[in-house]
């Protein structure tokens, strides 16, 4: 048994296990993501060691058959979904239970795990399918009008994308007659290949949420339970950006044309993003739009990097995301334990008297450092990566832009986390502390695990640097 | 057979453009219905009949239902008069985009690199109909995901949970009617799975047609869908992922590769996976009609 | 391959349509039923180039069919979904 076919299969299993069997499934759902991140840890330590591993699913080869390509940029998101997995689980299992959360978690996970794996376009779109009806069950979950509203459109959204995904592989098809991923090069060579390829990548803009087609994203993201917020954010759009940076380096050089327009997009979202962080009213809603600037930076990332074949600055894009990942996570999760004990989540009155600051503020405040990107964060050995390669290409325009959306980052964020941490003669001598709960302990793992990932970042980046095939 | 063709072409067009702008609802869904057959008439030309089996079944017959149902549900958007602006861009954006598909649809000459690969691979498949060899052999894979994409659906119904459908009885007149109906759609299920391993059919439609069956029986007021039990059929629904996952497991135990079936066997691992999933196939599109719980 | 040429008029067509319709109508169901025809449309475009000297290629018909099966599932949640937003709103 591969640890390959266990860790697209076992999420599968254990979410038709936790369906069945509701009353165990926060027992089963947990020891799945364990399982899960063991495997994933495997598998990495397997690719350091020997290179990529493929996997023909029923021995039968690409094209026809399905391949499973594990490379390291694989490796790497695998990982992603498994240590923010991991936490949300924590969270999960020790909340207030929600029928129908586990089997949706489990079948998003399953998914994730497929589509980082799969080299065949086709498989990736039926991939996408399950990810976003997941998504949006995750969404509704919170059973408010606001996030049923929200669920509609996203699902909408979702599906324009996943449809225009369709119609690029439908003319891919038509074009290069097969659809794994070595039809990508090939797609290049020809005008309608481009055309094809163009229709690809503007369902995963759709997806993504990449901005001007980010507008389902923020009332999605705001209106849902936290854990399922900190699904969606970290790990669901990541989806559609990994495919979006995987084009781009089966395409080479042929891709630069979508590189070009991905850079001018993703420094629109990033100025757009933050733009709208900084007059949201509520604090989920300003972590929700910090995801469309963050998704921005990771766009321009993939967008600057040129060719991936010669240089290796993409890899800037794939820390960016993992970083992302677990701040995002942790910020979410920290966001629905700061609502829980003030019962609101008003930036304006998060100065408060009778309540002092707990272990989810210092989480909100250590992942908040992560995402603008200071050292020692993960956030920063990404930022580093890029605009040290930048230097070297000379885009000086591209690190001015950078720099402004990282500042604009640092105020957006420190709207929340002065209010959060101040001490001082405002809060009264009698303030109590809110207590430890178990949501607080994942958010601190999560943002501590951005912090030392910044310290431990020569892993993934040795897991990106082995050789692709 | 030219003029026939293009006759039926133009048809769907005018079906959907009737359906895309009607002013009434029913008569929308109505449009959709006839679109879809035709549809499936025309596919059934473009030599593709499981595909035409399936979209008559699935893509015209119980989304239909489902749109029926939902038809009088869904409030109607007072229709805003659109500025101009929006109407041209609208405009200009879909022109272009079918524009671009015309265009390089008709300029490619490039011969599918598949036809030769499934030919060579066909005889070792374990079922004659090429669509079922890339279904449930060549490329199960897609297969398994596309049961875990109803299975997600499903998840998604339960956690929003609508309103049950009130069934209406049509009255003593569906008496007669359901009593043929029943024996006939579980024999033409049977005998579509059965036939799917050497001509068009397969689990799918049969799946399909048991789920329609079963919907016009509701309607007809001769079985009473709450008391067959929710449970029951949520349980044959998520079977079908269940199954499928524990087979590929089971495949790649035997023969060291993930969904790679014993040599000799697959047409007997092949019926086993499609006999599982025509009935989770029908139980789940059952349940995509009549919500998988009851709100309280 | 002149029956196949008004095939591909046909489905380019429909893809027309739905995207218009979907970019100009607030209307839930009738967002349905445009995602509807525009799956429809791409299928008939690709079975359309699915056709060869021998036959009709048998992959894209399972792609087609995949794709079927995967709109029934999203297009029953849409509507259920449809059907919540709908009520809450009455409430």
């Amino acid at each position: 048994m591969s640890d390959i076919s266990l860790i697209v299969l076992l999420p599968l299993l254990a979410a038709v296990l936790t369906a069945a069997l509701p009353r165990q499934a926060a027992a089963i759902g947990t020891l799945a993501t364990g399982l899960n991140a063991f495997l994933a840890a495997n598998l990495g330590r397997q690719i350091l060691h020997s290179g990529t591993v493929t996997e023909a699913i029923g021995d039968w080869t690409a094209p026809l058959g399905i391949t499973f390509d594990a490379n390291g940029l694989a490796s790497v998101m695998l990982a992603m979904a498994a240590i923010v997995g991991l936490a949300v689980s924590l969270q999960a299992a020790a909340g207030p239970a929600r029928a129908g959360f586990w089997p949706l978690w489990m079948a998003t996970l399953g998914a994730l795990n497929g589509l980082f794996l799969s080299s065949d376009l086709f498989n990736i779109y039926v991939a996408f399918e399950i990810l976003g009806l997941a998504a949006v069950g995750l969404t509704a979950l919170a059973g408010t009008r606001a996030s049923l509203r929200a669920a509609f459109d996203y699902l909408t959204a979702g599906l324009v994308g996943s449809l225009l995904v369709l119609l690029g592989i439908a003319l891919s098809y038509s074009v290069t007659g097969r659809v794994d991923m070595e039809a990508v090069a090939m797609l290049t060579q020809s005008d309608t290949g481009r055309i094809a390829l163009a229709l690809i990548a503007a369902g995963l803009v759709v997806k993504a949420a990449l901005f001007p087609l980010h507008f389902w994203m923020p009332g999605a993201h705001s209106s849902a339970a936290p854990a399922a917020s900190a699904l969606l954010s970290a790990l669901v759009v990541k989806g559609a950006l990994y495919l979006v940076l995987r084009l781009s380096l089966e395409g080479g050089a042929g891709t630069e044309f979508l590189r070009n327009t991905l850079a001018v997009l993703g420094a629109g979202g990033m100025l757009w993003g933050a733009w709208n962080a900084l007059r949201a009213e509520r604090l989920k809603l300003l972590v929700a739009h910090s995801t469309v600037a963050q998704i921005g930076l990771i766009a321009l990332a993939i967008g600057v990097a040129g060719n991936p074949l010669e240089t290796g600055l993409w890899q800037a894009a794939a820390l960016l995301m993992l970083s992302h990942a677990l701040a995002k996570a942790a910020m979410f999760l920290a966001v629905g334990r700061i609502a829980e004990a003030l019962g609101h989540d008003r930036i304006s009155g998060l100065n408060r008297e009778e309540l002092r600051p707990g272990p989810a503020e210092f989480a909100f405040a250590i992942a908040a450092i992560s995402l603008v990107g200071l050292p020692p964060t993960a956030g920063f050995i990404g930022k580093w990566f890029l605009i040290e390669g930048l230097i070297d290409k000379g885009g000086i325009h591209w690190i001015a832009l950078i720099l402004l959306g990282t500042a604009l980052s640092a105020a957006y964020l420190s709207r929340v986390v002065s209010r959060c941490l101040r001490g001082g003669p405002h809060v009264s001598a009698t303030a109590r502390r809110p207590p430890w709960r178990t949501g607080d302990v994942a958010a601190l793992g999560l943002a501590t695990g951005a912090l030392l990932l910044g310290l431990a970042a020569a892993l993934p980046i040795s897991l990106l640097e082995t050789p692709f095939a | 057979m030219m003029l026939f063709d293009s006759v039926i072409a133009a048809a769907c067009l005018g079906a959907a453009a009737m359906a895309l702008f009607a002013r009434d609802r029913i008569a929308a869904v109505a449009a959709f219905l006839v679109m879809g057959l035709l549809v499936a008439l025309s596919w059934l030309r473009l030599g593709a009949p499981d595909v035409a089996l399936a979209e008559a079944a699935i893509g015209a017959g119980l989304t239909g239902a489902l749109l029926l149902r939902s038809a009088r549900r869904v409030p109607k958007a007072s229709a805003k008069a659109l500025p101009p602006a929006q109407w041209l861009g609208a405009a200009l954006l879909s022109l272009a985009v079918s524009g671009a598909i015309l265009w390089t649809a008709l300029i490619v000459e490039t011969a599918a690199i598949y036809p030769a690969l499934v030919n060579e691979a066909l005889p070792e498949s374990g079922v004659e109909n090429p669509v079922t060899a890339v279904l449930l052999n060549f490329r199960a894979w897609d297969t398994l995901l596309e049961i875990a994409v109803l299975f997600a659906a499903l998840a998604v119904i339960a956690v929003v949970k609508p309103v049950h459908p009130r069934i209406a009885p049509l009255g003593p007149m569906m008496l007669p009617f359901a009593r043929v109906v029943l024996p006939l759609t579980i024999f033409l299920a049977g005998h579509l799975l059965w036939q799917g391993g050497h001509a068009p059919g397969g689990a799918f439609q049969a799946g399909a047609i048991l789920a329609g069956g079963a919907i016009a029986l509701g309607l007809s007021g001769m079985v009473r869908p709450i008391r067959w039990g929710r449970a029951a059929l949520a349980g044959l629904a998520i079977l079908g992922l269940g199954a499928f996952v524990v087979a590929a497991l089971a495949a790649e135990l035997l023969t060291g590769a993930l969904l790679g079936y014993p040599a000799g066997a697959a047409k007997a691992w092949i019926l086993a996976i499609e006999s599982a999933l025509t009935l989770s196939i029908a139980a789940t599109l059952l349940l995509l009609f009549i919500g998988p719980a009851e709100r309280h | 391959m002149i029956s196949d040429f008004a095939f591909l008029i046909s489905g380019a067509g429909l893809i027309c349509l739905a995207l218009f319709r979907l970019a100009t109508s607030a209307d839930l169901l009738m967002r349905v039923l445009g995602l509807n025809v525009l799956a429809i449309g791409i299928a008939m475009v690709l079975l359309v180039s699915a056709r060869g000297a021998e036959g009709t290629d048998a992959v894209p018909q399972a792609f087609t069919l995949t794709g079927i099966v995967v709109l029934v599932g999203v297009t029953a949640a849409l509507l259920a979904l449809a059907e919540r937003v709908a009520e809450a709103r009455d409430e």
